[in-house]
């Protein structure tokens, strides 16, 4: 019954399907550390990102570019830079003139900028299931006959993308004066507008940073599965954020981390045990989290800041 | 008075039912260091706020005049208020826009006016370099993303900033700390970072709220000498809330004393110090009584 092959095959589709999970958590991570709410409108960013994928596809077929790694490539760039745009507006129309109100109110916001994403794209671009041609074909395996372990091209890219784009948004943090600018306002917004650090350029910037990790997931998955709805963001984007819980939201390797984990036990699961519930299984790894340790993998304990 | 460096007039501040400043009129000579005294609940760190952009005062104007620029006024920058002048003048009302869309606490800082709290606010989990990089951003990065591709210029003006920021720490005796994660800094050193992180920012205008607080004698001389040190080498002029009475009164030039958000008296440490109404305001009404008495 038990078969390492089945076994790599698993662990690699986890690893696929968990980087997937790690680059949209990233946006509810960061957004979630720097104004302390969760952007329930986030999950319908990826999705957008995945009707710009095909818009865009379609576009650049009609202006008769054939190459696909340069279709692929400005496909890429228009995703990540329109669907920024989508989400500085979500932090414009939705965050920043409730920002001092409630601590719940941008929260009901959000959800209402989620339910306006969803159903403009449903009237915008019909309630149907959409599709996408094939655009990378061919596979890598190991092993031959029932033993064996196979990659496609696409899932291949999926798992170099998203390394990169991780090293990049690492680099971005760590390395650049946005970074700084982020890590400073995460810790005493107060204290860095009175150093001179612009807190709604700052807030603004985090949201689009968000948003193009998202649109990069949008992208990936939109050339791996070739089918999409617009309704698929709320399971993602509820994935997702299990993903950064699990590594401790507001942390942003935990987001990575978290994605990677959340990723391999659904697969293991539904692999070894049962397809059917592997959503269970997600939520019910998020249910014990929270029982034994709320603050996630690398997340510190809450403290009330003053 | 034209020679002072900020002006505040008729300043009053009111949280609901509260007069935490009452029609406050204060001038703050340049290049000089100026204590705000008086005794708990005056309203000294209200109007640090205030001046700060930390709080948009209910009426009143602060006007803030460096060296060799024009006026600034300070409730304007904060994007707040409409006055009945701005109607008549073009510019005023073109400016009053601008700042209503982009002003904010950090414009404050852009004009030099900076401050410390009473309670060191440090970013706890960067390094030292880092908490003193933030404080120079706006020198460094016009662009946001330039520091991801790296721009020549982007580039420069991140290893002058860093430059500075090992200038300072050197000079102030921190040299070894700088890749120190702040919380890992003990106290002493946590508040002689801050005030340096405050000079990053380039003042001309430092706000210092009782930057001796729970330090020993030992480094309180040490900070004496710190904070004049800045006023002499670097031109800053210097506000400064403080209890202790004898940091203050030794290093400061003018002293102006605020009690129930009223200034009740404003002069040099000896004319403060022999003032009837500041006697009162710290020592109690029937001080002067008892005084009558031991006289007779």
């Amino acid at each position: 019954m038990f078969d390492i092959y089945v076994l790599g095959q698993q662990v690699l589709n986890g690893v696929i399907l968990g980087s997937i999970y790690g680059l949209i958590a990233v946006g509810y991570t960061m957004v979630y550390g720097i104004v302390g709410m969760i952007n329930f409108a986030h999950g319908d960013i990826y999705m957008i990102s995945a009707y710009v994928t095909a818009v865009a596809l379609a576009v650049l077929m009609a202006f008769g570019i054939d190459s696909v790694y340069l279709a692929l490539l400005l496909t890429m760039v228009m995703a990540v830079i329109i669907t920024g745009l989508y989400g500085w507006a979500v932090e414009r129309i939705a965050y920043r003139p409730l920002r001092g109100s409630h601590r719940l109110a941008p929260l009901i916001s959000a959800i209402g900028v989620s339910l306006v994403l969803q159903n403009y794209v449903q009237i915008g671009q019909g309630a149907r299931t959409q599709g996408i041609p094939t655009l990378i074909e061919g596979s890598l395996s190991i092993g031959q006959g029932d033993s064996i372990i196979q990659i496609s091209y696409t899932q291949l890219l999926i798992i170099l993308v998203a390394v990169a784009s991780m090293c990049l948004l690492t680099l971005v943090i760590t390395r650049t004066s946005l970074g700084r600018d982020c890590r400073a306002t995460q810790q005493d917004m107060v204290m860095a507008s009175i150093l001179g650090v612009n807190i709604n350029r700052t807030i603004a910037w985090v949201f689009t940073i968000g948003a193009m990790m998202a649109a990069i997931a949008g992208v990936l998955v939109t050339l791996n599965y070739g089918t999409f709805d617009f309704y698929i963001g709320f399971v993602t984007g509820i994935k997702a954020f299990t993903a950064a819980v699990l590594g401790g939201i507001g942390s942003l390797p935990g987001a990575m981390l978290g994605g990677v984990l959340l990723g391999l036990s659904e697969s293991l699961f539904s692999g070894f045990i049962n397809t059917d519930y592997k959503d269970v299984f997600a939520f019910a790894i998020l249910v014990l989290m929270l029982i034994f340790r709320p603050s996630g993998l690398f997340g510190k304990p809450e403290v009330d800041k003053v | 008075m034209s020679d002072s460096i900020l002006t505040v007039n008729n300043l009053s501040m009111a949280f609901g039912g509260l007069i935490a400043l009452d029609k406050i009129n204060l001038h703050v000579a340049p290049n000089a260091i100026t204590a705000l005294i008086g005794p708990n609940g005056a309203g000294k760190t209200t109007l640090f706020n205030c001046l700060t952009g930390f709080y948009v005062p209910t009426a009143g104007s602060m006007t803030f005049k460096p060296a060799g620029t024009g006026e600034v006024d300070l409730v304007m920058l904060l994007g707040s208020g409409w006055q009945r002048q701005d109607m008549y003048s073009p510019r005023r009302c073109g400016r009053r826009l601008y700042y209503k869309l982009f002003g904010g606490t950090h414009q404050i800082v852009r004009r030099g006016i900076t401050r410390t709290f009473q309670n060191t606010r440090l970013f706890m989990g960067m390094t030292a370099m880092e908490n003193l990089l933030v404080a120079q951003h706006r020198m460094i990065s016009p662009l946001p993303l330039s520091g991801l591709v790296r721009l020549p210029s982007y580039r420069r003006a991140e290893r002058s900033a860093i430059e500075l920021a090992y200038r300072y720490l050197d000079e102030f005796g921190l040299g070894g700390v700088a890749n120190r994660l702040a919380k890992e800094l003990p106290y002493g050193q946590q508040k002689k970072l801050e005030i340096i992180r405050a000079l990053c920012t380039n003042p001309q205008f430092l706000c210092l709220d009782e930057p001796a607080a729970g330090l020993n004698s030992a480094e309180t001389k040490e900070l004496a000498a710190m904070i004049r040190n800045i006023k002499n080498k670097m031109g800053v002029t210097i506000f400064i809330i403080e209890h202790d009475m004898s940091l203050v009164m030794p290093i400061s030039d003018q002293v102006i004393v605020l009690d129930s958000g009223v200034v009740i008296a404003m002069g040099t440490p000896a004319q403060v110090s022999k003032d009837p109404q500041v006697l009162e305001a710290y020592l109690g009404s029937d001080y002067d009584q008892k005084h009558a008495g031991d006289d007779a």
